[in-house]
Formats: C-alpha cells, structure tokens, sequence
C-alpha cells in the first residue's frame, strides 16, 4: 500500500506539490503492468477507444480507464512504459497495477488488496487503516487527482472533445522553486484526466488515458469474485498460513512507517501503491 | 493456665508492634504511602471468602498482557482531574483481592495462540495453536482426526446444570477465543461454511456459525453479542450495513435462531439493541458487525451504531439473571491484541479500559457474595514500557527525563515510552526522528526493532484477577488450564469430582 518515501525526503514547497507528488508515487506500483481487463475478456464487446464513437453508457461512476504510464529519467534519457488500469462501478473503485496484486478502494474508507493467482485477499477496514496509521485520500483513488487539488491549480484553457468537455489545468511553476512542472487535461465529466503530466527536474511522468470502456456490475463483480478474503486484523494470527506468510515477506502486507514524517515533523500521507520497506 | 498463656501472647503482639512502631521514624510511619498500603493488608487480612459462586463472570482481555494492563492504568490515569501523574491509578480489577500469574504455552508452542489458549480456559485441557476445544491429538485443520475429541467446555457443563450461559465479544463472536467456549473444531477459521475443506465436509464437521446457532435448547446460549455477522448470512444476502454474508449453504442463522428458540431476537444495531425488552426475552443474539467490531476509539464511527463492551456486558447480566440457577458468561475485549498486531498502542490501551470498565459494570451490578468474577488474558504481546520518564509523563509521549529534558538514544533522536520488539513499525533502515511528532495522536505507529508484518504475540506469563466466591482459588503461578477448574469447582459444573 505504500510507496517507497524517498520522494517525499525531498524539501517541500507546497501542499499542492504534495498532493500531486502523491499521483506520481502511484508509479511504484506500475512495474508489472498488464492489462489486466482486457485479458479477462469483459467488456470486449463495449470498448470505446478514445477515437471511436462515444459510448453513452460511460459515466462517471461507471468506467474502465486504461492509462499508460511513461516515466523519463532526464539524467540518462530513458523512458519506462508501465500501465494502470482504473476500474470503477459506483462507490468502488479497483486499481489494477500488475499481475502479482490489484487493489479496491470504497467510497467508505475500505481497502481490498486482491491476489489472483492465490485468489486471495485481504481487506484493511477503515480502523485497520487508521491503526496502521494509513490515512488515504479516498477522492484521490477514485480520481487520480482529487478535485480539492485539482481546484488549486490554474484553470488555462477549456475545448469540447469528440466524446467529452475538456480542460487544461497548469501549476503556478516558479523556475526558482525546486517545483514540479504539473500539467492536467481533465475531463469534468468523467473527473478524471485524460492526461497527466509532472515533471520534478529529475524525471517527468506522464499519464495518458488509452482506452476507456463501459463496465455494469456484473463484469465488475467478476473481477473480484471467488477471493477467499481475511481481515487485515486476522493477519497476526494467521502467519502459520503459508499464502500470509509469503505476503509478509515479500512486503505486500506493508510494515513500517518510517519515511512518512517530514523533517518538521508533520505526518505525509502515504499513497495507495507499492510495497514499502 | 490457658488465659494466661493467650495474655502473654496477646501483650507480646502488642509489645512488638508497639516496639516496630517506636523503630519507625514518623516521616516513615505517617506517609500514605505507609498508611494507605498497611490499611490495605488490614483488609487483606480480615478478607473472608465463600467458595461456591452462583454465578461465574469470566473477562478474557485477547492480547491484554502485564505491559497493557500497566500502560493503560497509566493511560487512563492521566485523564482523571487532578491525577497525580497517573501510575497511582488502578483498573477496576487490579483492585480485586486476588491474582495469579498465568503460564500460556500451547501444547505446540512456546508463544501461544488464542485458539489454543481459549481451549485451555474453556476445557481445562492445553491443546495447540490453532485448534477449537478438540485434544492435542487432533491435526489442525483435519477435521477426522478430531472426531472423538472433541472436549466438553464450560459453556457446555453450565447448560448442562440448568445455568443460563452467555458469550460476548468485540471481535466476530465466531473468532478463536468467543469460539472455543462452544464450538469444537480442528481449525479456527472454520467460522462459516466457506471455510470449510472439502475434507471437512466430507467428514461432516460443521462451521462455528453453525455450531452457535444450532445447539439444542437445553444447551443454547442465552445471549450471544458481539461481530461476524457474515458468517450467519447467505453470501447472497447484503446487510443492513451494505455487507454480503458469507455462507454458501444458503443457511440464514439469524432466522434460525429465531425460529430454534423460545422468546428469541435478533439485533444488528445499537438502536435495536437498546430497544431490546430483556424482560421478554430469554435467547438474544447481536451481531453489529460483519466482521470484527470497531476498536472503542472508532465506535461512534460506525455506520450503523454499536453498544460498547460495557453496554454489551450490563444487558447480557440483565438477562442472564433471569435465572434462579444462575449463569457464566464470558466476555471478551477482543480487539486489545488486533491493535498490538498493527502496531498502534493508543487503540489497544483503550479497549483495555473499557474493558476495565466494563468488569466494573459488572461489579456493580451483581451480588459480591454469589458472584465470582474472574479477568484474564489470553496472551500476551511484544509491548514494552522503556526509558526512564518522569514521572507523569504521557504513557503515549516521547521520554522526559525527571528534569524534564528529552531523552535520547545512541542515535541521537528521541523515543517513546512504549514500543514493540518487532512489527509494523519497525523499519529497514534508520528509524523516524519522532523529535516533532505527535505520538500521542490516535494513529500512531510505536516504533519497533524488529521489521515484521504484523506484531507478535509475548509467550510470558499473563495475570488472572478475581473477586467474589471461589476467588481464593487464584494465587500463584498456574498453568492456564487450571482457570477452567477454578470455575468448575466455585461454580459445582462437576466436570471432576470435587
């Protein structure tokens, strides 16, 4: 569930930086991207290419987002391509980063962490969370950026798409801060963005939405159906079951908190990613 | 020659207690410290106890250690007005009159589990981790092997006698230490038919949910509260609180146990839990939660509202005395050891004091001379109180010296009176420097040494508290199956021939 906090040593200018530096932490769960969905066949009937015609039963609560993901390291000139797959119907929302793991999140603060090739779960209710001293940003998880951000930054330019309104948001990037550059096409419609762009100095991430697609409860109940789940709050007296023991070492099932207080001693919000040691 | 003799030994005592007195320096002799703690071995020595209790109250604190018990009592301490820095506070039961340590080993393993632990409480038989009121010659999660051992529990005599008997728990009621006091199985996850193995269906082991609901009337349970609610509903089934059940058989427990038993209920919520007419109802069965209930910190956040442990405990002996034979009841503050597992101090110490009070509930309203009331835990936890703070210093806080100066390690950085060996917390790495940080705030991870996914149980010894009849039973060191005697014999169960 979290990110690794070296990122986030670095000094800190802004609580908008913080936030969208929180979007690009998603990246460190982005190594094995596959497309998850589209290998399972759902919805293979309803795909709406970004190019295609609109699709009417796309909504906002009701969607699969395919974005890629390519990261540029400035000091060597590589890029890395990896995948997120954002699979939302109503008040849950999975986000599929590779083969290994996927999580869900609920509108009402709980957290799914899925294992497919174990077909299993585990679930981390909001006191689990809070417990562990995890405080996610829930609008975040089901928006990438959450709309409280989003309003921080300068609205630049506004167009109509061939499916969707869209609109331009850029950061007041002062060339003498050590500030990420931060660009936004968002599509108010969907609240997400069709493109994300931050760049540190160092490395400039990009999110680009590929494919977006219908989805209806029942493709959406099949992707998490036959888990066999255990509370978050079972794991301690579980360790002798050889899938948690497994998990545990191979830090899926996260320990540690270091890194997340910044030097002043404020708490920072780890994101919902990768493992963390 | 006789009176004289009882004379002479009478001054004697007095001479030598005036001669103590006179060695005694008034600083000495007038302190409280001096006054306050001879009156209590005064009353130590008038102390009087009956030894059959009509009714047995049993409190099992999951997780609830000596180093829990202490820092709560500080904990709790230091939100009274006018405390005197804390530690001078006392839970409810650490004024009882009688204690004993508590060895908690299972058969299989020196760091116990509270499978196994329960079992122990319950049938006053160690068995190994994992197991449900089954022998040790049972294979975890075999469920042939344990046909034919399976141990008659307290909850199982009591009914027997013509008690009423009750279970209660702020963990899902069907979890290890609510589920060994009537359920037998070979494996503590069994807890809804999902669970089960295809070998335990073949062999006809039944699920823990089932084994609650589906006793026969003369040995039901008169009050069963507590979480788990899905593994009583039909995974088709959602909730009142937008969650699906997990029984796959179709099975819907809270109507059977409507159906099972005479002037039943049902309740899911506080409002309807408060609703309940106890005069009325003779077989009530909560389940406020699909899985575990909410830590007390987090309870007025719960969707659909839960009573708390105290709550809980008060209603249950309301029903329960219903019965001119008496009852057992037993109650567990389950969620002390789900806190220490995440690392997160400030939750556990508060589950442990509203488990204290709620064994105060419990003192207040039962009759000391027929109840024996007895607080235990089941294990306990890798938690420690360290460095020297002063005294008064927050139980949550960073360590003050006794001049008031921030302590600090070999690192330099600064660290909390309470911590883990291993857990959550701990990190790979070089640790948090805690110098700005609020570690009395409700979240916080205490730091730990060792990097581990979820904090451990402790294998030392836990402590057992009594009061009422039968509580001179509790002294010494004692295995933990002996908990199960002291019960047996105070309450005449006649599981053995005392």
């Amino acid at each position: 569930m979290y990110c690794h906090p070296q990122p986030l040593m670095k000094p800190i200018s802004s609580a908008i930086t913080m936030s969208l530096l929180c979007v690009l932490l998603l990246m460190c769960n982005s190594t094995y991207a596959t497309q998850v969905i589209a290998s399972s066949k759902i919805g293979a009937n309803i795909a709406t290419d970004m190019d295609e015609p609109c699709d009417t039963a796309i909504s906002g609560s009701q969607f699969q987002a395919s974005y890629q993901i390519t990261t540029t390291d400035h000091h060597t000139n590589t890029q890395q391509h990896t995948g997120l797959i954002l699979t939302r119907f109503n008040d849950n929302i999975l986000h599929q980063h590779n083969q290994v793991s996927f999580e869900a999140w609920h509108k009402n603060g709980e957290y799914v962490r899925y294992f497919p090739a174990e077909k299993r779960s585990i679930s981390y209710r909001r006191g689990d969370l809070l417990a562990l001293n995890i405080a996610s940003d829930i609008d975040r998880q089901f928006h990438l950026i959450a709309p409280h951000t989003l309003a921080q930054l300068s609205l630049v330019d506004s167009s109509q798409g061939q499916c969707y309104a869209q609109q331009q948001y850029r950061n007041a990037h002062n060339k003498n801060e050590a500030e990420p550059l931060v660009s936004i096409d968002w599509l108010p419609q969907l609240s997400l963005p069709k493109s994300l762009t931050i760049d540190t100095g160092d490395q400039r991430i990009s999110y680009q939405l590929t494919t977006l697609k219908a989805i209806n409860g029942d493709n959406f109940n099949r992707l998490i159906a036959d888990y066999q789940d255990l509370d978050f709050a079972d794991v301690g007296d579980s360790e002798s079951d050889p899938f948690i023991a497994k998990m545990i070492t191979q830090g899926f099932i996260q320990h540690g908190s270091s890194g997340f207080y910044s030097s002043d001693g404020e708490k920072l919000q780890p994101t919902s990613g990768g493992h963390h040691h | 020659m006789m009176i004289k003799r009882v004379a002479a030994l009478i001054s004697c005592s007095l001479v030598t207690m005036a001669a103590n007195s006179a060695m005694l320096p008034s600083v000495q002799s007038n302190s409280p410290w001096f006054t306050d703690s001879a009156q209590r071995v005064m009353d130590k020595a008038n102390l009087t106890t009956k030894t059959q209790a009509k009714n047995v109250i049993l409190f099992v604190g999951d997780g609830m250690g000596i180093s829990t018990l202490t820092a709560a009592r500080i904990y709790q301490g230091q939100q009274i007005t006018g405390n005197q820095g804390g530690e001078e506070n006392a839970l409810s039961f650490e004024r009882f009159n009688h204690t004993a340590l508590v060895k908690t080993y299972n058969t299989n393993q020196q760091t116990p589990d509270s499978a196994g632990t329960m079992t122990a409480i319950a049938t006053g038989v160690k068995s190994k981790a994992g197991v449900l009121s089954v022998s040790d010659t049972s294979l975890r999660g075999n469920c042939l092997s344990s046909k034919g051992n399976e141990l008659v529990t307290l909850v199982d005599l009591a009914n027997a006698k013509g008690l009423s008997t009750g279970v209660v728990s702020t963990a899902r009621i069907t979890h290890a230490t609510p589920a060994a006091t009537y359920a037998h199985s070979p494996e503590r996850n069994w807890e809804a038919d999902s669970n089960l193995s295809n070998e335990a269906i073949a062999n006809d082991c039944k699920d823990i949910a089932y084994q609650m609901v589906m006793r026969d009337k003369d040995h039901a349970l008169s009050v069963a509260l507590g979480g788990g609610r899905r593994a009583f509903i039909p995974n088709t089934v959602t909730d009142g609180e937008n969650k699906n059940g997990s029984r796959k058989d179709g099975l819907d427990l809270t109507q059977a146990w409507l159906d099972n038993f005479d002037n039943a209920a049902y309740v899911w919520n506080k409002d309807d839990f408060d609703a309940i007419d106890v005069a009325n109802t003779d077989h009530l069965l909560g389940l406020f939660n699909s899985s575990h209930m909410e830590y007390e910190l987090d309870r007025a956040n719960d969707v659909a509202g839960e009573p708390s442990l105290t709550e809980m405990t008060t209603k249950s002996i309301e029903l329960l005395n219903k019965n001119d034979n008496g009852y057992l009841l037993i109650v567990e503050s389950g969620r002390i050891d789900h806190a220490h597992h995440a690392g997160n101090a400030k939750r556990a110490l508060m589950d442990a004091v509203e488990l204290s009070n709620a064994v105060q509930a419990a003192y207040d309203n039962t009759n000391p001379e027929e109840t024996l009331i007895l607080v235990t835990a089941d294990h306990s936890h890798v938690f420690t109180i360290a460095g020297y703070p002063k005294r008064g210093n927050p139980i949550l806080g960073l360590v003050h010296d006794v001049d008031g100066n921030l302590s600090t390690a070999l690192d330099g950085k600064p660290y909390t009176t309470l911590g883990y060996t291993n857990g959550p917390g701990a990190v790979i790495g070089q640790r948090d420097d805690l110098t700005s940080v609020d570690t009395q705030q409700n979240d916080f991870m205490q730091q730990a040494l060792i990097p581990m996914g979820s904090e451990t149980h402790a294998g030392e010894d836990i402590s057992l508290h009594a009061t009422g009849p039968g509580a001179n039973l509790v002294k010494g060191v004692m295995e933990q199956n002996v908990i199960f005697h002291i019960i047996n014999q105070a309450q005449s169960l006649g599981g053995t021939k005392y």
